[in-house]
């Protein structure tokens, strides 16, 4: 690892340290609390729970309790399953999320990517139109509508899948991926089609043909570079994002993927819950980030220095 | 004699543009034997880089050609892109203007040298590497095995020119277009670079297409050359010939606007007056007309002819043709 990648490092730690402190407040700061919604709970039990959880204790208190535990490693306790520490819960939901999410990411790349290319090569063209239209769609139809249509041609009406569940079959996998996958598609084909649609004007391009470069050449050596960067530059938090979960597809299809929890914690004022969520996703960003900008530097030989 | 390596009839070049279709290219025909050097010379616009896109076939996508070109008697305009792609590299090839943007900043410039001659010979990287070192070296960059490693933002303009050169001499071109290869360079690198492409062209009986808009160069450089204005051929003959006797008035106004050896310093260039037409709205007769200062009434007729010499080595478009001898 170089050195210049070492100080990227270094520098999330502040950043992690202020999305930290930010969240932490603001959670406070909602009203509400995490005992509100128990039912027949007297004075005495709230006030021996609230005890048991710090709550009891002055806020900066239990901020410097919170990361005194964080130092090592621990997420501390969930307030609405108490038998679980957050560390489990997560730990529990995050190989769904980002399984999923992963494969969604990367048939957002593949698929995206191919259709921007067929776009791009014939601007104009009856493909390019179709490829517009569809990317149009894609990033205008919201999760909610996709995902609902998706069970009910393909699970309802068809019966090829099933329409949700976690039984550890891939059957079970397919929907929600397409579900999480279709904007990425979309807008990896728009991106992809207007950048390379510009490369493809460019002297060097020219040059490649000049050359006598069959058309594959053309594109996938000399244009493809300037082409994925920014494809790259949305696919890095895109992957934050999505390996942590989407509440809304985990919910329909009933995944116990981190997205869901993630929800119903804020919901419950679950705020040990929500911490660890949202430090797993600023870690997330932060190292995504990263990972796109040595991609860069990899992909473009300026950037190296 | 034999028959040229590369024969142009009547070529004419048509764009597709927002504003509808525009005639960039009209009624071009020249020759060019092997070996030999003609100068394609004119302002910008003229059309001297639509007619050398024409030629490679890299026209932008709507183009419209028509004419005949014969490439060592094959019909260019009739043979397939697959076949055209073919032909780019061995047959013909190109050097663009501007060599900071024609390399491409992604990769380096050994794979693009490289990969001309595994296109065209089937080459492994290996043997290509090997012979793009060579012929970095022929082209008389240093260290060329350091700059087969390199990537285009590490060289200076020259050095780039140079690359540029050596890649589109890789597979042995018989024809070499090169668009106005010094443009963008400083003087004493211009220098440099053309003795480099009249090395070559001798060496390897190369034929060469030189364009440009500098007549200093073409004197030196050029065994004949074509003046291009608004889209037509309105001279061409032998170099020396041209030059000093021009019989069209465009070529005789060209040479005035240059500084010669004895303008003095201050003095104002005999620049020429008025702008090249329009494309959408030419000229019914001599596209030049309404810049000339010789114009006269039937100039306007339209069925203006390319006339000739008696031995048809020396052509002009013009009713009122310069004296020949005066």
């Amino acid at each position: 690892m170089s050195a210049s990648t070492l100080r990227r490092l270094a520098q999330a730690v502040p950043s992690l340290f202020v999305l930290l402190t930010l969240t932490f407040f603001m959670l406070r700061v909602a009203p509400g609390g995490p005992f509100d919604t128990e039912e027949g709970i007297t004075p005495q039990t709230r006030a021996q729970l609230e005890a048991a959880y710090d709550l009891d204790q002055p806020l900066s208190t239990q901020y410097l309790r919170y990361l005194l535990r964080l130092l090592r490693g621990d997420l501390g306790p969930s307030y609405q399953y108490p038998d679980r520490s957050v560390n489990e819960i997560i730990g529990a939901g995050l190989p769904v999320s980002a399984t999923l999410g992963s494969l969604a990411i990367v048939t957002g790349l593949l698929l995206g990517l191919s259709l921007g290319v067929a776009a791009a090569r014939r601007r104009d063209g009856a493909v390019d139109r179709l490829v517009q239209g569809f990317a149009l769609l894609g990033v205008s139809i919201p999760q909610f509508v996709s995902a609902p249509l998706l069970i009910l041609v393909f699970a309802v009406g068809l019966r090829w899948l099933p329409a949700g569940g976690w039984n550890g079959h891939a059957a079970d996998w397919l929907l929600p991926v397409i579900a999480l996958a279709l904007p990425h598609v979309a807008i990896v084909a728009r991106l992809s089609r207007n950048a390379l649609g510009d490369v493809l004007q460019a002297p060097y391009i020219r040059t490649a043909r000049a050359k006598g470069l069959p058309e594959r050449l053309v594109i996938w050596r000399h244009a493809m570079r300037p082409t994925l960067l920014p494809v790259l530059s949305y696919l890095g938090p895109a992957a934050a994002a999505t390996l942590t979960g989407s509440v809304v597809v985990e919910q329909i299809f009933g995944l116990p993927g981190v997205g869901r929890y993630f929800v119903q914690g804020a919901f419950n004022r679950d705020y040990g819950l929500v911490l660890g969520v949202v430090l797993l996703y600023g870690t997330l960003i932060v190292l995504f980030n990263l990972i796109v900008d040595l991609l860069y530097a990899r992909l473009d030989p300026r950037l190296r220095a | 004699m034999s028959a040229p390596l590369l024969q142009v009839e009547s070529l004419a070049v048509r764009l597709q543009t927002a504003q509808g279709e525009r005639a960039v290219v009209d009624d071009l025909s020249f020759a060019i034997d092997a070996g030999e050097t003609l100068a394609l010379v004119g302002e910008s616009g003229s059309g001297k880089s639509q007619t050398a896109l024409a030629l490679m076939g890299l026209s932008a996508r709507g183009a419209r050609l028509g004419g005949r070109m014969l490439f060592d008697g094959e019909d260019l305009l009739s043979a397939s892109a697959e076949r055209r792609r073919q032909l780019r590299g061995p047959a013909m090839a190109m050097v663009f203007q501007d060599p900071m943007s024609s390399l491409n900043p992604y990769l380096s410039v050994g794979l693009q040298l490289a990969e001309v001659l595994e296109t065209h010979r089937g080459a492994t990287r290996g043997q290509a590497l090997a012979e793009a070192e060579c012929a970095l070296d022929a082209v008389g960059l240093s260290a060329p095995r350091t700059r087969l490693a390199q990537y285009p933002h590490e060289l200076s303009g020259g050095m780039r020119q140079r690359v540029m050169i050596a890649m589109a001499m890789l597979a042995r071109p018989r024809l070499l277009i090169a668009d106005e290869p010094t443009t963008a360079l400083d003087p004493t690198v211009q220098r440099q670079i053309l003795r480099l492409l009249e090395r070559l062209r001798r060496e390897q009986r190369m034929a060469l297409l030189f364009i440009t808009h500098d007549l200093g160069l073409v004197a030196e450089h050029c065994e004949r050359v074509l003046v291009m204005y608004a889209g037509q051929v309105v001279e061409s003959g032998a170099t020396a010939q041209l030059l000093r006797r021009p019989r069209h008035p465009y070529t005789a106004a060209l040479l005035n606007a240059r500084p010669g050896a004895g303008t003095r310093p201050g003095t104002p260039l005999a620049a020429l007056p008025g702008q090249p037409p329009d494309p959408r709205q030419m000229p019914p007769g001599c596209r030049f007309e309404p810049r000339c200062a010789l114009r006269q009434a039937d100039c306007r007729d339209p069925g203006l002819l390319w006339q000739s010499d008696a031995q048809g080595s020396r052509g002009w478009r013009c009713r009122h043709p310069l004296a020949s001898r005066g």
